[in-house]
């Protein structure tokens, strides 16, 4: 396994990672079109890795606006991965995170707010969990999901939050991690998507004195590499130097991995020749890890890379977010 | 396209000409020809031996596509097939996408329809029973190929709940099988843990006394890995049990003397969870020099990757020091 030394680390290369995601959206290959139901999560990695590095207007907001809108589903009420798709609380967030970058007012939707608000409080089981769509499937992902899109819309009330809390709740394992539903294997994606929506529902007070689930995330970087595994005897991960910081940022633990050897695994990453992060060193890169190994960076040091900071419960600009209305009871 | 159904009647819809320029994408023409024709026939909501068929075709190009299986399911139920001959095509799709997860969701749609289209039918009927354990073959043959995936597990553990298979003694073997396969596999010791805990009344002090032996002897096989101890303190904190009954067994790992001794040897530590522990149990007895003695090598020596976990640990302890004499 390739070792990064402390005196052999790369340089972290800006202008090819900006090339590397405009170029995403003209790369029309065959692997491409493969991930249509991905679409709209994409262009949210993309223009998420953008805003980071400060550089926004990188993409055509206008047509970025229309492509989202494009993706609305008048019959369910929420935005598929693209235009024709069935909607989908994942693209439905994605969607909203990109609006609400571009536009605080949201004056966007107008009047598909009230369906949108409608369609997402409608996927809410009776145990407090969300499915991802009518077809029923439950994830903790989709709790993190809603909450933090119905905290974007403003529209968190107790009757929404107070089960979904509880759900969350019971999905923490023997181990002090979580996974996607009670009793599933902990994984750290789960983890971050509960302690996000936690978070956005201001109940991080449930989660006061358990270091046990902070120790469980540090186990997570990997020597020699220092990069972050998603679960125990894994690979490590560029994308975990998300879902793993993020919630140890919440947890306000961050300290607790070597932070150093994570960030030369990041950069480890980079295609230095033409731009776009991968998993581990010398794989395909790729515009999700592209956008996890870069808002991972800006946790670690925003300042050192000229990134604008990163909020860890909405994965947005801290900048967009703090006016955002967390549930208090 | 298909000798089989005949669409000419169909105007496929037009995949792509209206979207703005910044998602373009240029697709190969059987993916557009499957896709508009399958858009088509739902637009028009048309449930038929035809519709079915293509959308097979579609999740063959594109299985994670979600739309396509709720149509499926729709056009399924609409047309009363067989939904065990569902099952067994489901079983190919499985098996050709690995990594695809709509599918398991699918087929407990499915399952959960075959249980409650036979409930419908009058006593004597002779109509085929669902029996769980048909379910073995195919999430053997996917465990086989990555036996860490997230999808199959979850899907597995939906079952054992569906049909009350945790004393089942095939399940108890299987998960057995992939333990001992591999120690390491985390995946394996939180779905036996599942099995053995989830349900109260399941739990003896006899059930107890054998997990605990079970856990102790594969982490003495294997002293550093995390899944086993990990089980073994999730035990130990769900049946309120005092960590001084560990001391013996993690003095196996660790040569007391030599620690003292010589602070560089790593030979006297086997298991950096068996050190953590003692850690523990010294703090547990009163014994707060000690605990912060080991906390300290802890962060200092063995684990110095997480020094500052450590140095939390030990200043927890710090605090109830300074809080008794004061």
């Amino acid at each position: 396994m390739e070792v990064t030394s402390d005196t052999d680390v790369f340089p972290f290369v800006r202008e090819k990672h900006i090339n590397f995601i405009i170029e995403q959206d003209s790369h029309r290959s065959f692997e491409y079109w493969l991930t249509e139901h991905l679409r709209l999560n994409g262009l949210y990695w993309g223009i998420t890795a953008l805003v980071t590095m400060d550089t926004l207007d990188s993409l055509p907001k206008e047509e970025v606006m229309d492509f989202v809108i494009k993706c609305w589903d008048s019959k369910s009420g929420g935005f598929g991965a693209f235009p024709k798709h069935d909607g989908h609380l994942l693209s439905t967030l994605s969607a909203l995170q990109i609006l609400r970058i571009y536009d605080d007012e949201l004056n966007i939707l107008g009047n598909r707010r009230a369906q949108l608000i409608s369609f997402i409080k409608n996927l809410q089981l009776k145990d407090g969990s969300f499915q991802g769509d009518r077809f029923g499937e439950v994830d903790t992902r989709f709790v993190y999901v809603s909450l933090s899109a119905l905290s974007i819309l403003g529209e968190l009330t107790p009757e929404i939050v107070n089960p979904a809390v509880e759900f969350i709740m019971k999905c923490q394992n023997f181990d002090g991690g979580f996974g996607m539903v009670p009793g599933a294997e902990s994984h750290a994606a789960q983890v971050f998507t509960c302690l996000g929506a936690l978070a956005v529902a201001d109940s991080l007070h449930l989660l006061e004195n358990d270091t046990k689930l902070s120790n469980w995330l540090s186990e997570r970087q990997v020597l020699p590499t220092g990069g972050l595994n998603g679960r125990p005897e894994k690979l490590p991960d560029v994308c975990y130097s998300w879902w793993v910081l993020s919630s140890l940022s919440i947890l306000k633990k961050t300290h607790w991995v070597d932070l150093s050897k994570l960030e030369n695994f990041v950069l480890s990453c980079q295609d230095l020749i033409n731009g776009g992060i991968s998993d581990r060193p010398d794989n395909q890169t790729d515009i999700y890890h592209t956008c996890f190994g870069i808002t991972g960076l800006s946790l670690i040091n925003h300042e050192k890379y000229n990134f604008k900071p990163v909020d860890p419960i909405y994965c947005m600009p801290s900048e967009v977010t703090k006016h955002f209305k967390k549930w208090k009871n | 396209m298909s000798n089989d159904y005949n669409f000419d009647d169909v105007i496929p819809v037009e995949i792509n000409t209206e979207q703005p320029q910044l998602c373009q994408i240029l697709y190969d023409d059987e993916y557009k020809t499957t896709m508009g024709i399958l858009l088509a026939l739902l637009k028009n909501e048309e449930y038929s031996e035809r519709a079915l068929y293509i959308t097979q075709k579609g999740i063959e190009l594109l299985a994670s596509h979600y739309t396509i299986w709720i149509y499926r399911y729709d056009i399924l139920t609409k047309l009363n097939k067989d939904l065990f001959e569902e099952l067994d095509w489901c079983e190919q799709v499985a098996l050709e996408n690995e990594k695809n997860y709509q599918i398991w969701n699918y087929r407990q749609l499915i399952i959960d329809r075959i249980l409650k289209t036979s409930g419908d039918e009058k006593e004597g009927s002779t109509k085929r029973k669902y029996e769980p354990h048909r379910e073995f073959p195919i999430l053997e043959a996917m465990l086989d190929s990555d036996p860490k995936n997230h999808h199959v597990w979850s899907y597995r553990k939906w079952l054992v709940e569906k049909f009350d298979l945790f004393n089942d003694p095939k399940e108890l073997e299987f998960v057995d099988k992939c333990i001992l396969a591999d120690l390491r596999n985390n995946s394996a010791w939180n779905h036996r843990y599942f099995l053995k805990f989830a349900k109260v009344d399941l739990i003896t002090e006899e059930s107890v006394k054998n997990e605990l032996q079970y856990v102790e002897s594969l982490i003495e096989q294997l002293p550093q890995n995390p899944s086993s101890w990990n089980y073994l303190i999730g035990i130990y904190q769900k049946q309120g049990l005092k960590l001084s009954g560990l001391e013996d067994f993690c003095l196996k790992f660790i040569n007391l003397k030599e620690l003292e001794l010589n602070d560089n040897s790593f030979k006297a530590v086997k298991s950096l969870y068996a050190l953590e522990m003692l850690a523990k149990i010294f703090l547990e007895r009163k014994d707060y020099k000690d605990s912060i003695k080991v906390y300290d090598l802890l962060g200092t020596q063995y684990d110095t990757i997480r020094s500052n976990y450590w140095k939390y640990e030990k200043s927890k302890v710090e605090t109830i020091v300074g809080g008794t004499t004061h």
